[in-house]
């Protein structure tokens, strides 16, 4: 998977001009919206004018699934791989979060209930 | 209820079985909660997706087995998708429900690709990959697992992929 090439790219397809645009808009976005941009940029420049407005009317109906159809829809094959490789590495990253997560909070909560376990048993007269 | 056990002494007991009862869910409880059913579903569906991938990175596979094995699993995804919610036999963090249904749209997407035969042979190959790689994750989730360095995490999913194929997955094999 990851030693194949990869494929060719949205980017790759759209004219020096408009890709050096692209790179400028992107470099002049929020860092931390970058990434995004830089991920769904390239397939948003290559559609018309009209495309692009059906595409912000579905998001500003609240029908964001239809509208990320539409993106997926629109992406090139390699672009549509890169979505594929960015979910699993997002996947693997909320893992790791969440089993670090867990562990804190497994460690607090059974340090009170150890606490109050005590109190309950002298309670109870054990 | 023997003499000695007043109503305030079973409350305390109660009490105390509650609290033993907390401190086990705090132990087990996980972001990624299924029925017993539906985790032997996701056993079962991984392990297709495994042989799937590994039998298209060997080239053992043709187009009609990719189509089916990536059918079988973008079906899953958008049901366990649908199962999905407080008092149903799924649970997913909001996290993982947000990741599950772009898992599914793009698993969708590239169904539909290969069905109208515009997705490259290495593309369906990467994509079976990935799949079987969400589902490999998601095993990890429901079991509370995680690795220390996210690269060497996912190189050692990636090794497990690369094993040679074991036998031929056949359509009947799993039932999302």
């Amino acid at each position: 998977m990851t030693s194949d090439p990869p494929p060719a790219t949205a980017t790759d397809s759209l004219p020096p001009a408009i890709r050096q645009r692209l790179d400028d808009l992107i470099a002049r976005a929020p860092a931390e919206l970058r990434p995004l941009a830089r991920q769904y940029g390239p397939t948003l420049a290559a559609w018309t004018a009209e495309e692009l407005w059906d595409w912000i009317d579905l998001l500003m109906r609240g029908r964001w699934q239809e509208a990320h159809e539409t993106l997926l829809a629109g992406m090139s094959e390699g672009d549509l791989l890169e979505e594929f490789r960015n979910l699993t590495a997002e996947l693997a990253a909320a893992n790791i979060d969440q089993a670090r997560k867990r562990h804190l909070l497994t460690e607090a909560a059974t340090a009170v209930l150890r606490g109050v376990l005590v109190l309950a048993v002298s309670l109870v007269g054990l | 209820m023997t003499p000695s056990m007043t109503p305030r002494r079973t409350l305390r007991f109660l009490l105390l079985f509650a609290l033993v009862g907390l401190l086990c869910c705090c132990n087990g409880c996980g972001v990624l909660f299924l029925s017993a059913e539906r985790s032997e579903q996701l056993d079962d569906q991984a392990t297709f997706a495994v042989r799937a991938a590994r039998q298209a990175r060997a080239d053992a596979l043709d187009a009609d087995g990719r189509l089916h094995a990536m059918d079988s699993t973008a079906a899953y995804f958008a049901d366990l998708q649908d199962a999905t919610g407080w008092f149903r036999p799924v649970y997913l963090a909001p996290t993982y429900e947000h990741l599950l249904q772009r898992i599914s749209l793009a698993s969708a997407e590239a169904l539909h690709r290969a069905r109208a035969g515009q997705l490259s042979t290495d593309g369906s190959t990467a994509v079976l990959g990935h799949q079987a790689m969400f589902l490999l994750l998601l095993q990890d989730a429901r079991d509370g697992r995680a690795g220390t360095e996210s690269q060497a995490y996912l190189a050692d999913l990636q090794a497990r992929l690369d094993q040679p194929p074991a036998a031929q997955p056949t359509p009947a094999e799993v039932t999302p």
